[in-house]
């Protein structure tokens, strides 16, 4: 191939702008719909993924249950504020930084100067602030002495305090939640997003521990410990041996206090973000990649219409096949010529296709739903488009073989009778 | 010796329409010789064209030998007929065939473009002389002037540098037929003797060592018709380059030095000599019989012209228009 080539199929297909344009239109369609629809599942990961990182990759939550959820099993024993303290143990040889609780936590309706949301209310210790990477934006957070006094203090989620506070300075006002009156000590910064793992703290207000215990949940457990959702454990780094290191121990002394026999498994989960992000963006690249398939439908739809009208294009000029057949042209010629003509048709599309795609991508972006007013966040990455416009030749050259080779094919005498 | 640039022996062609068969060609044995101007007429239907298809490499005969300057064209397969149509002949046909939409100097472009092979093709011809090898030893250039051959190197020079030197050759030709003031025109912009022009430049370009016109004229008037054939015999007589064509006027087909009459796919007839001289010699008996092998053993690319050919040899490096 060369530029004589390419201008001999541009000037081809320049000669029948209406059917060029109609066919260019087809594959404009099928690759703007795979990006389109690409570019919201490449969105939708980033955006979790980048919560999900926002948590901390240096963190192992765990929670209650079994891993691999083997069946038929006494139902997993509570996780408990007694085995949080436990772990504390593992920060006296540096590898664990700090562990955090959250538990005996409710949804509650809650008033503060006339103002009242429905927030849920979490009881944390004072290390869970900085364990799940949350940032004050102004205030105190939730001191040692807070949960050992069981204090009635707390620290407000962004959304929580702009709900009751819409105009006040919320710290050291009074929220009333059932029968507690807590003082306001803080405020978080905005997180975003759903929060990373579990609920965000936007929506919610964090107090003491010791003080949920008390006052919105006396539960115990069989053994008379004091449940929690889930123990964070701060390491103190995120290199691969630290996070087994910090993940063995917490094993070892949490099999021992649940007494667990030797040949049994787990009653808890042990997770690292790190594994949860690859685990997630695995999950989430192949969503957006049959995302891309539904729409890469519409480009089978587009690459059939380059055939069609590549076999009419064929017909149509028999005798100029043939002529050029008479003068010297080689099938490897006439091949390679209707080839050109049809991968210019599909590239041009998948990039005409790709701009527009970005386009509606771009729009998706903008549209808000949901209750939040928030608007699906869309990516064209740079995969995104190599993969589309090699989609787009490859789509050119598969439909656009089988006319070539008729073309190349044909008999010169007979082509040059053809009328 | 004389040398052959074309020899076939019992050219067969038969198509089948219906249950009944036509036999198109129906043993023709033709050997043409390297310079030679030869017309083909008979009846309509006598299966002209039908050779001249097959000679051209267009098409390939049921049954029969055919070697085309020493090659057996029958052994080659589709791609090695491409380059022979494109290096070796020059088809000029009854309908012009030039491509639609584009322009006159594109059209002579043609060629070039797919004759890639084409660059070796000169220098072969010239390094013997250049080398001083003795002409008598059948290696001879195709009878080159000194100035048709520097000509030559500078052609092969331009075709090395790309598109430029095929724009050139192409000019040249256009030149060569008259057309110098028409390159950029298209079919539409051009009148019919124009455009059989342009298709005889077309064939010209790649000094092709064979020109095999299908009633160049037919579609003609008588007075363009005139113009044209003067045009081909002088490719004939000034360049040596061996010109067959079909024609059915008598009169046309008298300022050649042979022609075959055909006749139900066969040679009926075939007369030879310096008509416009008056001199002719019925030679219909000759016709039937089997070419020589003797003569094909040189079957390379370049066959020695051994300084027989008919032609003046006095030669311009250019037809006058
Ligand atoms: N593709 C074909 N299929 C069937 N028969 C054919 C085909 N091509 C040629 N023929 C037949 O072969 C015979 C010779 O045809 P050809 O075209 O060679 O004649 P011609 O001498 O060139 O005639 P004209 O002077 O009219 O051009 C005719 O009888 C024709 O009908
Ligand atoms: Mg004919």
């Amino acid at each position: 191939m060369n530029f004589a080539t390419l201008k001999v199929a541009i000037s081809a297909l320049a000669a029948n702008k209406l059917r060029t344009s109609l066919t260019l239109l087809g594959m404009i369609i099928g690759v703007a719909s795979v990006t389109a629809l690409m570019s919201i599942g490449r969105g939708v990961e980033r955006q979790i993924t980048t919560e999900l990182q926002a948590a901390g990759t240096n963190v192992l939550f765990i929670f209650s249950g079994r891993p691999g959820g083997s069946p038929s099993e006494e139902p997993p024993q509570q996780l408990t504020y007694e085995d949080a303290l436990a772990l504390e143990e593992l920060t006296w040889d540096g590898t664990v930084v700090g562990v955090a609780a959250e538990g005996s936590s409710r949804s509650l309706s809650v008033v503060a100067q006339g103002n009242d949301t429905h927030v849920s209310v979490q009881g944390v210790t004072a290390s869970y602030i900085s364990v799940n990477n949350l940032t004050l934006a102004y205030g105190q957070p939730i001191s040692e002495i807070d949960v050992d006094s069981r204090a009635s203090v707390a620290v407000l989620g962004s959304k929580a305090a702009a709900d009751l506070f819409p105009d006040d300075d919320p710290i050291d006002q009074t929220v009333r939640a059932e029968n507690l009156r807590l003082r306001v000590i803080g405020v978080l910064e905005e997180q975003g997003g759903s929060g990373g793992f579990g609920n965000s703290s936007d929506n919610a207000i964090l107090i003491p521990i010791t003080t949920a215990q008390a006052r919105l949940s006396r539960w115990v457990t069989a053994r008379g410990e004091r449940p929690v959702n889930s123990i964070s454990i701060e390491l103190l780094d995120e290199q691969e041996e630290t996070i087994d290191a910090g993940a063995a121990g917490i094993r070892q002394i949490l099999r021992e206090r649940h007494e667990i026999p030797e040949e049994a498994d787990d009653d808890f989960i042990i997770m690292s973000p790190k594994d949860l992000i690859e685990a997630v963006s695995a999950a989430l690249g192949v969503f957006t990649l049959f995302l891309g398939a539904i729409a890469g439908i519409s480009l089978l739809v587009g690459g059939i219409g380059i055939m069609n009208i590549m076999l009419v294009s064929v017909t149509e000029r028999t005798r100029e096949i043939g002529i050029r057949k008479a003068v010297g042209a080689k099938r490897r010629d006439i091949l390679i010529q209707f080839l050109v003509e049809s991968v210019v048709v599909s590239v041009l599309g998948g990039v005409l296709g790709i701009l527009l795609g970005t386009l509606i991508s771009f729009g998706i972006a903008q549209i808000p739903f949901g209750g939040d007013g928030e608007s699906l966040q869309t990516a064209v990455t740079l995969d995104i488009i190599f993969l589309a416009v090699s989609v787009a030749a490859s789509v050119g050259i598969f439909f656009g073989i089988y006319p070539a080779n008729r073309a190349a094919r044909l008999d010169p005498i007979q082509a040059l009778r053809y009328e | 010796m004389r040398d052959s640039v074309i020899e076939t022996s019992d050219l067969r062609k038969t198509y089948v329409m219906g249950g009944s068969e036509i036999h198109a060609l129906d043993g023709v044995s033709l050997n043409v010789e390297r310079g030679d101007l030869l017309a083909i007429t008979g009846p309509s239907g006598s299966g002209k064209s039908t050779l001249m298809n097959i000679l051209g490499c267009l098409d390939r005969p049921d049954d029969g030998d055919y070697l085309l300057d020493g090659e057996d064209v029958a052994t080659l397969d589709d791609n090695r007929l491409a380059e022979i149509r494109n290096r070796k002949i020059g088809f000029v046909f009854q309908s012009f065939n030039l491509l639609p939409r584009v322009s006159a100097l594109e059209q002579v472009e043609l060629p070039l473009l797919y004759g890639g092979g084409n660059r070796q093709k000169r220098p072969a011809k010239s390094a013997p002389a250049a080398a001083g090898a003795p002409v008598g030893a059948g290696k001879a250039p195709n009878e080159l002037s000194d100035a048709e051959q520097r000509a030559g190197v500078a052609r092969d020079l331009m075709l090395q540098k790309g598109g430029a030197g095929w724009r050139d050759r192409a000019r040249e030709a256009l030149i060569a037929v008259g057309l110098e003031d028409r390159m950029s025109h298209k079919p539409t912009e051009l009148s019919g003797g124009q455009q059989q022009r342009v298709a005889i430049a077309r064939a010209l370009v790649t000094d092709p060592a064979i020109i095999l016109a299908d009633e160049p004229t037919g579609n003609l008037d008588s007075r363009t018709s005139e113009e044209l054939m003067a045009l081909l015999l002088r490719l004939n007589a000034d360049r040596g380059i061996t010109v067959l064509f079909i024609t059915h006027e008598e009169e046309i087909a008298r300022r050649t030095n042979r022609i075959i009459r055909m006749r139900d796919g066969r040679i009926a007839d075939e007369e030879r000599g310096d008509f416009a001289g008056g001199e002719s010699s019925n030679s219909g008996a000759e016709a039937g019989q089997a070419p020589s092998e003797s003569s094909i053993d040189d079957g390379e690319e370049t066959p020695s012209q051994a300084g027989s050919s008919p032609a003046t040899p006095a030669r311009s490096s250019e037809v006058a228009p």
